[in-house]
């Protein structure tokens, strides 16, 4: 008896506190309703002459496309502010998809714009990121038809390396790692407006934080190779015996081995692709396969040119490195890298490369 | 004693595990000493062998008297004396618990950012957290064991979706800075081991085979806290040294398929893990001003536990700087080592010097 009343007090007391409680939080305000909210799809980020040119993407929950604002402010949450004195409304940035820099702010560093992204509590470190070839304002206010880009056909645009080997795709983690890491340089796609529609033009890179040049498509299939993130795309190469013959890259890999020779570093790339056929201009191909050695010897020539050619530009020209070797070298050669990692950038200019390609063509398709 | 209001081994371990891993999910570069979380690793595995040894007094304490808690051994060695030992005890769970309470509020406020006050979400926890003492020992091993099943199933997806985030590129070699991370690492896991100080209250309440299953949560969370930490470093890279909350931020990288932004998870696992801590520290409360006062007061101690700490975390603990100037490591290391460590040594010695007494006065 008297035990069941001392439950009976206590589970009186326990609900006369959850009363209180969900009554403290009704009268708080609760959730904010959908209706109140600004869903933030894009940011684009132009440079001014006083601050930033934000352009946004809101997506509306009674529309299917997004709808444009822009504002200008002197850092980009000081023009989200202004944004909400327009329209009262409370911005969401955790659903944001894309952040579009213009291309003077990487000419100009990109950290002043970046602290927003890695530091606000509601911004995700997953968000997709690009450069703009002109102005994020272009990217965001061109129409295609009536309506415009929307910012998730931008983040698959972003991904479509995996099919076409040509893209990078660069989260706003992935570009602070690079920035904050030792031994790498940032970098991400670009996009531009061509022929009237947005597209993936090719790869920014960075040293530090500054924009310094800007790799093409097959460049930066390079690129995703040697960082190992190559899982597809299209070689194409041409024979007296079977004109034009594309082959499709199964699988793509290299193998970096960094070493120290008399206190200087050098770096030996070895690369592997499997291919296979998946056109020609001869459809007699596949009944010679006496061809494949001079395909393979073609493909690793072209390929090797190109992997020569992209790593002049990116390491010798701008001394920046995408490819993370200074990275590599810390983890492997720890002892020699703390001792030189100040000086890295110099290395890079007569960092000793030598690049070996083998291609394999397996089959006729 | 008789065999009512015991535990097994299986669950005091459970509780010990769950309110642990909270030790894991609030760590970062500034507590840690340095951006290198990744030595952290090695921080653990001194951990695991500090634990095995520092548990060792309070061990052979439960050894010579299994029968009697921490309370009853001292209140035999010290006699009226003993009390103050147990006031110490009951402020130093009070202590611990607001030191991991005010980290939770400083999350809800700097994270979250929710609409509702924080101070609402604490209370709810501390309001629960109070039934939960009120009903007892049994009632929070139980309640353990169920929090496991949902804890395990939370990290174990969260890790598995995160497998895919993992790179190679973001790790950095070991003590690459020297051993001072590493050292501040252990510091760090020590200055959190309430559970030094809980293990001896405990021990008569739980039957089993105890060795094993120390020996075995020991190891289960060193493992769990070395995967954790490859799992935020090689994920978040760099990054990661300067999050307030680093296995926050990497849970919100976690995706599989439309599950997406998984941070929700990190927040129920750590709200669990604190429901459990709390409801534990604000029992032994009450069993410590029970040995002083009786039943009664007991019961009111959890109350007026939980009042303490609402109004502590929501008033000078409600800043970081207040949190830093109250728990920072010079204060909270020397006291989970003087508590869980060095007590024990003195209660062990003054039993064993009268039973010493006490057997030559018998012999004469």
């Amino acid at each position: 008896m008297k035990g069941n009343k001392k439950r009976l007090i206590i589970t009186a007391i326990a609900v006369l506190a959850a009363f209180f409680i969900l009554a403290s939080a009704s009268a708080s305000g609760g959730q904010i309703q959908l209706d109140d909210r600004m869903l933030i799809q894009g940011i684009g980020i132009d440079q001014t002459e006083d601050g930033v040119l934000v352009s946004v993407h809101i997506s509306q929950h009674s529309q299917t496309e997004p709808v444009l604002e822009q504002v200008k402010g002197k850092t980009v949450l000081a023009a989200m502010d202004a944004l909400v004195q327009r329209s009262g409304k409370v911005p969401l940035y955790s659903h944001n998809l894309i952040v579009v820099l213009g291309k003077k702010c990487g000419e100009e560093g990109l950290k002043r714009y970046m602290d927003f992204f890695v530091r606000y509590y509601e911004a995700r470190p997953s968000v997709g990121m690009f450069l703009a070839q002109g102005t994020a304002e272009e990217i965001f206010t061109l129409k295609e038809g009536e309506e415009y880009v929307k910012p998730e056909e931008i983040a698959r645009m972003g991904q479509g390396g995996k099919t076409n080997g040509w893209t990078v795709y660069t989260r706003v983690i992935d570009f602070v790692n690079q920035l904050q890491g030792e031994g790498s340089s940032p970098y991400m796609p670009v996009v531009g407006v061509k022929d009237g529609v947005v597209a993936v033009t090719g790869t920014a890179i960075f040293q530090e934080d500054t924009y310094r040049t800007t790799l093409n498509p097959e460049e930066s299939r390079i690129l995703l190779l040697i960082t190992k993130r190559l899982t597809g795309g299209q070689l194409v190469t041409e024979l007296p015996k079977t004109g034009k013959v594309t082959a499709t890259i199964r699988q793509g890999s290299a193998q970096v081995r960094p070493s120290i020779e008399k206190n200087e570093p050098r770096l030996d790339i070895a690369i592997t692709c499997q291919t296979e056929i998946s056109s020609t201009e001869n459809m007699d191909l596949a009944a010679d396969e006496t061809l494949f050695p001079q395909l393979e010897q073609a493909l690793e020539s072209q390929l090797q040119a190109t992997t020569l050619e992209t790593l002049k530009k990116t390491l010798r020209e701008q001394q920046a490195d995408p490819f993370g070797f200074g990275r590599q070298i810390m983890q492997e050669q720890t002892a020699w890298w703390k001792q030189n990692r100040e000086n890295w950038t110099e290395w890079l200019a007569k960092l000793p490369v030598t690049v070996q390609v083998e291609v394999t063509v397996e089959s006729a398709g | 004693m008789n065999q009512t209001g015991k535990i097994s081994a299986g669950q005091l371990f459970t509780l010990a595990f769950l309110t642990r891993i909270i030790i894991m999910l609030t760590v970062d570069s500034r507590v840690a000493g340095g951006k290198n979380l990744q030595d952290l690793a090695l921080s653990a595995l001194c951990y695991l062998g500090l634990n095995l040894i520092l548990i060792l007094p309070a061990w052979f304490l439960h050894r010579r008297y299994p029968e009697l808690d921490l309370l009853e051994v001292s209140g035999y060695a010290f006699g009226k004396a003993g009390g103050v030992i147990a006031l110490v005890y009951a402020a130093y769970f009070l202590f611990i618990n607001g030191y991991f309470f005010s980290n939770f509020q400083l999350f809800m406020e700097n994270e979250i950012n929710t609409q509702v006050p924080v101070w609402v979400i604490s209370t709810a926890v501390l309001v629960v957290a109070a039934y939960g003492a009120f009903l007892g020992l049994e009632a929070i091993a139980r309640v353990s064991g169920f929090v496991l099943i949902l804890t395990a199933c939370g990290m174990i997806f969260l890790l598995v979706t995160l497998n895919q985030e993992l790179r190679a590129e973001n790790f950095t070699p070991l003590l690459y800075d020297g051993p001072g991370q590493t050292l501040q690492g252990t510091l760090l896991f020590l200055s959190r081991s309430s559970f030094y100080c809980v293990i001896p209250f405990l021990l008569p309440k739980t039957q089993g085979a105890l060795k094993c299953r120390y020996l075995f949560w020991n190891v289960g969370l060193c493992l769990f806290f070395i995967v954790m930490i490859v799992t935020v470093c090689g994920t978040l890279g760099p990054v990661a040294g300067f999050q307030n909350f680093p296995v926050y931020t990497m849970a919100a990288l976690a995706q599989s398929g439309p599950f997406q932004r998984l941070d929700a998870i990190y927040t129920g696992v750590w709200m669990m893990g604190l429901f459990l801590t709390t409801a534990l520290d604000l029992y032994l409360v009450s069993m410590c001003v029970s040995f002083l006062w009786g039943k009664i007061a007991g019961r009111v101690a959890i109350l007026t536990g939980a009042v303490l700490l609402a109004v502590g975390c929501n008033t000078f603990l409600a800043s970081g700087e207040g949190v830093a100037a109250v728990f920072g490591m010079e204060i909270v290391l020397p006291a989970t080592m003087v508590t869980g460590v060095l007590l024990p040594i003195v209660i062990l010695l003054a039993v064993k010097h009268k039973d010493k007494t006490t057997r030559k006065k018998e012999a004469q």
